[in-house]
């Protein structure tokens, strides 16, 4: 894998896997993915809970278990 | 009920959520297209009543909804079958509960946009690039040339002459994200094309999407909320890293980004391609050339645009939560 910057990565393909593919996708590239999503896995959620009640909370944990 | 059809990990809905909440609308559901859920239908003719994990969803309830991300979230609900020694039917029948999950998703999503204020679309969340080109055409806007080839030759003739070409997906491109224990996610960008590219390439290849590059002063991404702009300057053009497409992020001397306005008869014609398409939001790509001609390159219907909004300062979480309380039934 050949470092582009700090956070792209530029996936190692074949010569075969490569021009199999349309010239839209000849450079396919990677990125390490930041603990942030974990957070922003927000599942279905409801309902009637008070905004006070959400922000005394919501900067310490996912509104989704608070919610659940 | 506001409900808000999503994807995991979208950032911008968990923001919009907060906004409805803080607006005082505390009554919202997300579903998630990709995540396991236990679902349970009551259809009937142009009414339903659907439970998704332990929310109950009535139509009559559903004020406003929001098409964010994703309406394939009844994946699962069809289960799959393996009748032995039958391998093409097992196949013909799993192919089959597919299009019955299209088709049911469908006619849902159909009953809630005859019946309740909608941001968005289930069905004109991935439009065709090369049709939204031809209908902006058709509104008087400028458009880069396009060329779809499958033959070598082909492009290689196109590349030989002095103007400057782009490759890009005909579709989204590569936007897949692992799951969360690896923490890695794939992409593919707007990438430029010279002869040096088709090096080793057979003669007949994958038909590919090739479009003139325009040299641009800078760039215009335009967030469409209702017939409103919300719309912002990327100079991208000075950092080799961005010139050919700002998403690939200088994180060391990001791109400088400043509020912008746009011209009334650009404005207008935008406004007529939406309409034309039949969608009420959606971002815009546009590029300046250095003749100060605004070139549309695409719409999309679900970009991400928080980034920006941050930016700019523009809050449009707040703008969409706004939209969504403000349409709501009573």
């Amino acid at each position: 894998m050949h470092n582009t910057d700090q956070c792209l990565t530029l996936l190692d393909m074949t010569a075969h896997q490569r021009f199999s593919l349309p010239l839209g996708y000849k450079k396919i590239y990677t990125k390490a993915m930041s603990s942030k999503h974990a957070e922003q896995s927000v599942t279905v959620y409801s309902k009637k809970y008070k905004k006070a009640d959400l922000f005394a909370v919501a900067s310490e944990k996912p509104l989704s278990k608070i919610l659940l | 009920m506001i409900v808000i059809f999503s994807a995991m990990n979208d950032y911008s809905t968990f923001e919009v959520i907060r906004w409805l909440h803080y607006f005082g609308e505390s009554d919202v559901v997300r579903i998630n297209a990709d995540e396991k859920k236990n679902i349970l239908f009551r259809v009937h003719g142009n009414d339903f009543t659907i439970q998704v994990d332990e929310n109950v969803i009535e139509l009559s309830e559903i004020r406003a909804v929001w098409y964010r991300k994703g309406t394939r979230w009844l994946e699962g609900q069809f289960q799959e079958v393996c009748i032995e020694e039958h391998p093409k039917l097992t196949s013909y029948l799993n192919n089959k509960a597919e299009k019955e999950d299209k088709k049911l998703s469908d006619y849902i999503h159909y009953v809630i946009e005859q019946r309740v204020p909608v941001l968005g679309s289930a069905f004109k969340y991935n439009l065709n690039k090369m049709i939204t080109l031809d209908i902006a055409q058709s509104v008087g806007l400028h458009t880069p040339a396009f060329y779809v080839f499958n033959e070598k030759q082909c492009i290689k003739n196109l590349l030989k002459g002095d103007e400057q070409y782009i490759t890009k997906a005909m579709s989204d491109g590569v936007y897949l994200f692992e799951s969360e224990d690896k923490g890695q996610g794939y992409f593919t960008y707007t990438e430029s094309l010279s002869s040096d590219d088709m090096e080793g390439y057979p003669e007949k290849l994958s038909p590919s999407f090739i479009q003139s590059k325009i040299e641009k002063q800078y760039e215009v991404r335009v967030f469409y909320l209702d017939g409103r702009f919300f719309s912002w300057a990327i100079f991208s053009q000075s950092d080799t890293q961005t010139r050919t497409d700002y998403r690939k992020y200088n994180d060391q001397r990001p791109n400088r980004v400043v509020p912008y306005v746009l011209p009334e008869t650009l404005q207008q014609q935008l406004r007529d391609l939406f309409s034309k398409i039949g969608l009420n939001t959606g971002s815009v790509d546009l590029m300046v050339d250095s003749q100060d001609t605004y070139f549309f390159l695409e719409i999309n219907p679900t970009g991400q645009f928080g980034v920006l909004s941050r930016a700019t300062n523009y809050q449009l979480e707040a703008e969409i939560a706004r939209w969504l309380i403000n349409h709501a039934q009573h």
